[in-house]
């Protein structure tokens, strides 16, 4: 395996480790994309639906869609280009419902006026009914010019034939010629209206009336009594005995008789309606004998002006409760007027349900109870004042969030434990609140475990019995676990690292290690003072190994290191044949993990005397070997008499 | 020996250029803390210090305050799925966010009558970009409260939630589920609104279903008002939530399991007898040649 073949294997090595996939949880589909880079799809066919969808909005009058819809064309996927135009469609579509329900209002009016042959009041109405179908007619135009602004961005006019966006188109436009031909519908019944009543005026024959409304006061409180009063006449004859009917906000609200000078008179009670103001309007009817002898009428609105105390809650409960508990819930009533209501009526809902209604005071404090199995989080708690005479009903609201009591444990334990042997834990359990009491304990350490309970004082104290295992020294976690009977605690846990020892496993294990570091370390420094006993490079006395040379001089002879004619060979085998008595007399073979260079260093020491020529033999032959200069004539001699002189005294010593 | 030598070298090599490059090279995968990309989930573990459970039996936050996000993307055991339900009865906030995966396997064991319907939600007109990106701009009052306008979903479902459960938020009318996956509205194939966040109670906890889980990538944190509702959906579990994100539920390619246990052993490292003990083990791999030498 070569450098080559190492990288391949780290590559492939890395690549594993960095690749892989989603597993794909729904075929086909990803679980999301880049948005940034996700497609501009725009749907031509959905546009043309939600407009459509408005004008069916229009004819049903739901002003609420309408705005929604104009709201929602910001964030509507709709081209720039056509973005104007939509708001355009939809402000139009929302202007258009709005005058239609005038309009049928107004018509529904003019029937009802000329019925009672109101004639004057009848043709003022059908003159501003006209005018809102013009208004009305406006707002269908843009509603058109917007549709065919889309319509022809899309292509929708040219579409093929059975297309979803040639049928859309198509719903769209019938939509609209719906709109236009109500409003001619509407126009045809307000002519028809306007003609009946031109015909009683052009007869001549009904008498016109004429009838007035005084009010007093004009300003009022909720509840108080008014007076009303006015004529009613006929051709500058007061009319005696005749019903006029006063209608509040437009809704009849009583009656009165015309007494001889015409003069009708009563008194009428403003309703609780806490609202800032009141419209009264009289009108005459003919009756029986009076039917197609007189005109009907009405006075113009009167408005006055009502009064009444407006009532505002201030509600302050705890931020924070826990399950189980109760907690005050303060109320004070705020009156701008200064008149302050001596009781007032509350109910107190808690998720829609009702929890309290009771009578109370300017101030209040109510007790609620929170459940013991109440999830904790926010909870939302409101009161609803009724209204009372004068005062106006009002509604407030508080939220408190509820959340259970983490209990304070406090520990006490040393930090280390022996195996075996019993393992101390003390500590102390509190709150916010105080001490715990009675609150389950349970301490863990690693497979052993004990529990108990506190005491008044919230304090406990345990022993865990350990026993010998495996382990030999390390830190293990202490866990305590706290566990309060009461629901407004939660359960709670602390955690310590405790140090462990296992004596007797460490007392083996260190025996075990020591024993092997001296074998060690004695293998390491006997080999060492024999491989440097001498110093390098100084002659030595001792005699080399005698070493047999007859298995050498009989072995093979070595072979030649370069082509057969280099001139190099004989230093290389002169060299071989070196290596072999050196050998024999270091008793130190050259091996695969040895430069020539690190060998000659090795043995040149053990050589004495040769070890020098050695040394120089052996840099001769590595220029010979590995450098790229040819080699000279006087090198090659130089090295053979190296050899020569090397074999011959090494081959006498080794003799 | 050359040989072998040269395996050796080349597995130690590979051994320290994977660790370099599991600390260095940051991870693409969907969901995963360590990715910045736009696909990971970096952003929204560091806004709300997110803790990464490798184990659902040892690292699940206490139900007090804690919040645990799971995005099913795996299969459940059921030993996972009780201790799941003893979380919430305790108290805990569980936000499960599916499309396609395996929420149904939690809702049916809190025996909820949610479920994911696992069909793709488009809206072609309330969109962001396309019909697969809907906008969703219709909350409960809570959501409306908080000043929630638009939520952006990226390849959602929707929820079936029968009365009784909580909408907080639901997709508009012209939204629909594509049964058939051809990315066109069908006669068959109903339309919105649907929702898609439905909350309901369990024990002392409190379960919400987001129809998907791509709200929580970097790319759509910043979208609309996502940040705020996952805020908010935290916030349910009080001020001080321990939130917890449940990694492994999510598929995770080899760089992110060993990013994830490299980071389990640098914690296990933080003892300081641990950190002996590697001094110890370097020690001895170092002085090994010199062993060998004295042999």
């Amino acid at each position: 395996m070569g450098f080559r073949k190492t990288g391949i294997l780290v590559i492939l090595v890395v690549t594993l480790l960095f690749t892989g996939g989603v597993i794909p949880v729904k075929a086909d589909i990803p679980v999301h994309v880049n948005p940034e880079e996700a497609a501009v799809v725009y749907d031509g066919v959905t546009l043309l639906e939600r407009y459509g969808y408005a004008a069916d909005q229009v004819l049903a009058k739901n002003t609420l869609i309408l705005d929604l819809l104009l709201e929602n064309t910001e964030i509507a996927h709709i081209p720039d280009d056509l973005k104007d135009s939509a708001g355009k469609y939809y402000l139009a579509s929302r202007k258009l419902s709005v005058y239609i329900t005038y309009i049928e209002r107004d018509i529904d009016l003019v029937q009802e006026l000329v019925r009672e042959a109101r004639v004057n009041e009848a043709l003022e109405l059908i003159k501003q009914a006209k005018n809102t179908i013009l208004a009305a007619r406006e707002e269908l135009g843009i509603m058109e010019t917007n549709a065919w602004e889309a319509g022809t961005w899309w292509r929708a006019d040219i579409a093929r034939k059975g297309s979803a966006l040639a049928i859309m188109w198509g719903n769209l436009l019938a939509k609209l010629e719906n709109l236009k031909a109500l409003l001619d519908y509407y126009e045809q019944l307000l002519t028809i209206a306007e003609s009946e009543t031109g015909a009683i005026i052009d007869d001549g024959i009904l008498i016109a009336t004429n009838l007035t409304l005084y009010v007093e006061p004009m300003t009022a409180y909720v509840g108080d009594i008014i007076t009303i009063y006015g004529w009613l006449n006929g051709e500058d004859e007061p009319l005696d005995g005749r019903s006029v009917t006063v209608l509040l906000d437009g809704v009849p609200a009583t009656d009165f008789t015309t007494g001889n000078d015409g003069r009708y008179e009563g008194t009428l009670q403003l309703p609780y309606d806490y609202v800032s103001k009141k419209t009264l309007k009289a009108v005459y009817v003919p009756k029986e004998g009076d039917v197609g002898v007189y005109m009907g009428c009405g006075t113009p609105v009167v408005e006055i002006e009502t009064l009444y105390y407006n009532t505002s809650l201030e509600l302050t409960a705890p931020e924070q409760v826990y399950p189980g508990a109760e907690f005050e819930l303060k109320g004070i009533f705020n009156y701008e007027s200064g008149n302050i209501a001596e009781s007032r009526r509350i109910n107190l809902y808690f998720d829609g349900v009702l929890l309290a209604d009771e009578v109370v005071g300017a101030e209040f404090d109510l007790v609620i109870k929170i459940p013991d199995d109440a999830a904790t989080g926010i909870k939302r708690y409101t009161v609803y004042v009724t209204n009372q005479l004068r005062y106006a009903g009002t509604t407030s609201n508080t939220q408190i969030e509820v959340i259970t009591l983490k209990p304070i444990v406090t520990l006490d334990v040393k930090g280390f434990a022996f195996l075996p042997a019993f393992f101390d834990v003390k500590g102390e359990v509190s709150s916010d609140n105080g001490f715990i009491e009675g609150a389950e304990v349970k301490a863990i350490l690693g497979e052993w475990t004990a529990s108990t309970r506190t005491d008044p004082d919230g304090s406990f104290s345990l022993e865990i019995e350990t026993a010998l295992n495996l382990s030999l020294v390390g830190a293990q976690q202490l866990r305590v676990e706290i566990t309060p009977t009461e629901s407004w605690y939660s359960t709670t846990s602390v955690n310590k690292q405790v140090m462990v020892i296992n004596p007797v496993n460490v007392a083996g294990l260190f025996l075990i290690a020591l024993t092997s570091l001296v074998l060690v370390i004695r293998a390491i420094v006997r080999n060492r003072k024999r491989a440097y006993l001498k110093p390098r490079g100084i002659k030595t006395e001792e005699v080399p190994i005698n070493v047999d040379v007859q298995e050498w001089e009989e072995s093979k002879p070595p072979e030649p290191w370069f082509e057969k004619d280099d001139k190099r060979n004989p230093v290389i085998l002169i060299y071989k044949k070196v290596l072999g008595i050196v050998g024999r007399l270091t008793s130190s073979v050259l091996r695969s993990n040895h430069t020539l260079r690190e060998y000659s260093k090795e043995v040149a020491p053990k050589l004495g005397p040769l070890g020098g020529y050695f040394n120089k033999l052996t840099l001769l032959v590595e220029k010979l070997l590995y450098s790229g200069k040819t080699a000279e004539d006087k090198e090659i001699i130089e090295g053979m008499e190296l050899g020569n002189q090397i074999l011959s005294e090494g081959g006498r010593e080794s003799s | 020996m050359r040989v072998v030598r040269l395996a050796i070298a080349g597995i130690g090599i590979a051994i320290v250029v994977s660790l370099l490059s599991i600390i260095i090279y940051p991870s693409a995968q969907d969901f995963m803390k360590a990715n910045s990309f736009w696909n990971g989930i970096k952003d929204f573990t560091e806004q709300n210090d997110v803790i990464t459970m490798y184990s659902l039996e040892n690292d699940l936050p206490d139900s007090e305050n804690g919040v645990l996000i799971a995005i099913p993307y795996k299969p459940y055991e059921p030993e996972e799925l009780d201790i799941i339900k003893e979380f919430v009865a305790d108290g805990g906030l569980l936000l499960v966010l599916d499309d396609y995966g395996y929420g149904n396997q939690i809702l049916e064991a809190l025996e909820s009558n949610i479920t994911f319907d696992g069909s793709p939600l488009l809206d072609p007109y309330q969109c962001y970009r396309n019909q697969w990106l809907p906008v969703v701009n219709d909350f409960a009052s809570e959501l409306e409260e908080i000043g929630l306008e638009q939520l952006n979903l990226n390849y959602a479902t929707a929820i079936n939630a029968p009365p009784g459960n909580r909408v907080l938020a639901r997709s508009s009318e012209t939204s629909y589920l594509d049964h058939n996956e051809n990315g066109d509205w069908d006669e068959d194939e109903l339309r919105g609104p649907f929702a898609v966040i439905v909350t309901t109670g369990y024990g002392k906890g409190t379960l919400v279903a987001v129809s998907d889980p791509s709200i929580l990538i970097n790319s759509m944190m910043g979208k609309g008002d996502n940040n705020r509702l996952l805020e908010y959906l935290i916030s349910l579990a009080g001020e001080e939530a321990t939130v917890a994100i449940d990694e492994t539920h999510i598929p995770a390619v080899p760089l992110d399991w060993t990013k994830n246990q490299w980071e389990k052993i640098l914690v296990q490292l933080e003892s300081p007898y641990r950190k002996a003990l590697v001094a110890g083990v370097v020690l001895i791999i170092t002085t090994m040649p010199l062993w060998k030498k004295g042999e």
